[in-house]
């Protein structure tokens, strides 16, 4: 059972609580007995005018029933609802409390009631994925003084104020931030599981505290064999814009700004070398895509890209493998995956045998790794909370994949048609959220979990 | 005199070789490539009583959830040679979606010519529009060839697959993702009947 609905009273003296007594739309209604109680303030019937005094200190406020005005010392204050009266309970707006000429602010938004001189900052809190880890982003307003300190896996953020005016954190990512709340003027933050250590920036701004969360070196820093280079495809480019949004997103600008993180993040945590199809807005043919990771031998080839639907429901992201079932070209004989041996001439006399490929086909033997990685793929984007479509591994005919000698997949990283992913597709945190778990799936690969 | 003679005879010879080409020849041409554009009115001579007979063929149009194709029954104009009846289809699938349907087809895209070969496989040759116009993505991409292809080896067991060329010539893809190098056979897992793809 939820309790009464309160706003919390901050003074010098401690934290109260005030009842709602009604709530509409527009304002908070409570009992006029109940701020008395919370202010020491003398009531009296006014039977002459049909209302009531409040002696407050030494200002007298007259409220009358029905109307939305009172008077307080001689002045007229608007309530943002009018005086109202049951049987002997008188009710009034939360906002008649600043008609009592005592420093009081009401926060509607919060159900905070601060009176001076007492101060409460409004903050609200980010938690933001970096590649080193993470950062703590605390707004304070107005800007106080704060002193940062650490307790194992506590930190707590003390303000120069009486109590704190919290806006509740959601999805932060749990490894990096695991609880965060307010004790009197202090912010205490549970780190998660995946934080080692912390760096307070030094910001010179008392609205702001930022806090590094550096996090654990992933144990991918073993060598296993396997993975050592990777080619990342940002789809489109040039005067090949691909999809776009409703908001003018291009599907060439997200692919390249995507490839840019993964590729950021590949060599940071995992040392690995990576290769980009392209690294600015220019036009690449398909095949010069996959040659790139052919002749690089590349151990993965991710191309990036973003989809469109001719219907707005569509949304989510996939990773597709290729499929050539529907290619009516290639007989059963030309299928097969052991590929024709050929001796060529090497400088200095003599020859040395090479498998020669046909291009055509050099991702066919790679289908079931590839399936595999998409796979991977998969999971992580959905451990990171990203929506997937309803085939959220497919395959198809796919153009870039078909002369990939190496498991290949094109990841669609949510469709720009649907409302809701092209806003996502705009969020840095976002972008981020996709880079990591790509990223992830890519360690995956090398420690054999995925992949081959 | 003479020479007049000769003229006839000679006109009298194209007339009799023009009856056999059409009587005994053509037929057989027909299973071989055919192109069945340029000359779309005159597939049929009596164009009257067979402009009024029609086919129903089943036609693909984006199913509501907008990853899969949903098969429509809709009329066609029915057309004396199987490349005919061919070209007739796909100017039904190019052409605006009924009522409650969406096109998979992008804006502007008409048939410029279709062919069939005696191997089965049927050559459509569209109006760059189809690329130009295209808005992009490997769904919506997939949707648009596969409302082709199944349109004609779904409606016609002569046709068991498929190549889109641009303005007459061979492509790589409409917009960057499905490879169209190849005749592509009949794609039934895109049907959403059928869609329990892999």
């Amino acid at each position: 059972m939820q309790g009464p609905v309160s706003y919390r009273v901050i003074t010098t003296d401690g934290v109260q609580a005030l009842i709602v007594h009604a709530s509409s739309g527009s304002t908070d209604i409570v009992t006029l007995d109940a701020v008395a109680r919370l202010f020491g303030l003398l009531v009296r019937d006014d039977t002459r005018a049909g209302g009531v005094v409040v002696v407050s200190g030494n200002d007298r406020v007259i409220l009358t029933a029905g109307q939305s005005t009172v008077s307080s010392g001689g002045r007229l204050v608007s309530l943002s609802g009018p005086v109202t009266r049951a049987g002997t309970t008188w009710l009034v707006p939360v906002d008649f409390l600043r008609a009592l000429n005592r420093g009081i602010e009401v926060r509607r938004g919060s159900r905070v009631v601060v009176v001076a001189p007492a101060t409460a900052p409004r903050v609200t809190a980010r938690v933001e994925r970096t590649s080193s880890g993470g950062r703590l982003v605390v707004t304070l307003d107005p800007g106080v003084a704060t002193r940062v300190t650490r307790e194992g896996p506590r930190v707590t953020i003390r303000a120069q104020a009486t109590a704190l005016d919290l806006e509740p954190l959601a999805g932060a990512p749990g490894d990096l931030v695991a609880g965060l709340r307010t004790d009197g003027p202090s912010l205490v933050v549970d780190l998660g599981s995946a934080v080692t250590n912390i760096r307070t920036e030094d910001t010179r701004d008392p609205t702001r505290v930022v806090i590094e969360l550096v996090g654990t070196p992933a144990p991918v820093f073993d060598r296993p064999p396997g993975i050592q280079t990777v080619v990342i495809d940002p789809g489109h480019g040039g005067d090949e814009p691909g999809a776009r949004s409703a908001d003018g997103l291009l599907e060439k600008h997200l692919t390249l700004a995507v490839a840019q993180r993964v590729k950021a993040l590949l060599e940071a945590r995992l040392g690995l070398r990576v290769v980009l199809t392209r690294d600015e807005d220019t036009s690449v043919p398909s095949d010069r895509r996959a040659a790139l990771a052919n002749n690089n031998k590349a151990d993965l080839f991710i191309s990036l890209h973003a989809n469109g639907s001719p219907s707005a429901a569509l949304r989510g992201a996939q990773a597709l493998g290729l499929d050539v079932s529907d290619y009516a070209g290639l007989d059963a004989g030309v299928r097969r995956q052991d590929a024709p041996a050929l001796a060529l001439p090497i400088a200095g006399g003599g020859t040395r045998v090479i498998d020669a490929v046909p291009w055509a086909l050099a991702q066919l033997p790679m289908a079931a790794a590839s399936s595999a990685f998409a796979t991977t793929v998969v999971r992580r984007l959905s451990e990171a909370g990203v929506v997937m479509q309803t085939r959220a591994v497919d395959v198809a005919p796919l153009r870039v994949l078909v002369g990939a000698a190496m498991p290949a997949i094109l990841i669609e990283l949510g469709v720009l048609t649907n409302p809701e992913d092209a806003r996502a597709l705009t969020d840095p945190a976002h972008i981020e959220r996709l880079a990591d778990a790509i990223a992830i799936a890519v360690a995956d690969v090398r420690l054999g979990a995925g992949g081959q | 005199m003479n020479i007049m003679w000769r003229w006839l005879f000679a006109g009298l010879l194209a007339a009799a070789l023009g009856v056999w080409l059409v009587t005994l020849v053509l037929p057989g041409w027909l299973a071989d490539p055919q192109p069945a554009s340029g000359v779309p009115t005159a597939v049929s001579g009596d164009a009257t009583p067979l402009e009024a007979r029609r086919i129903t063929a089943s036609l693909f149009y984006v199913s509501p959830g907008g990853d899969a194709l949903v098969a429509v029954d809709r009329e066609v104009v029915y057309a004396p040679s199987p490349a005919a009846q061919a070209r007739r289809i796909v100017d039904a699938q190019l052409a605006a979606a009924p009522a409650g349907q969406i096109s998979a087809i992008p804006e502007g895209a008409e048939v410029r010519a279709v062919f069939l070969t005696s191997r089965g496989e049927a050559f459509v040759d569209i109006s760059q529009a189809i690329a130009v116009n295209h808005p992009g993505g490997s769904v919506h991409e997939a949707l648009t060839v596969y409302a082709i292809v199944n349109a004609l080896t779904v409606n016609l067991p002569d046709v068991t697959a498929v190549q889109i060329l641009i303005d007459g010539r061979e492509v790589d893809t409409l917009a960057g993702h499905i490879d169209l190098r190849h005749p592509l056979s009949r794609g039934l897992r895109w049907i959403a009947q059928y869609a329990d793809r892999p």
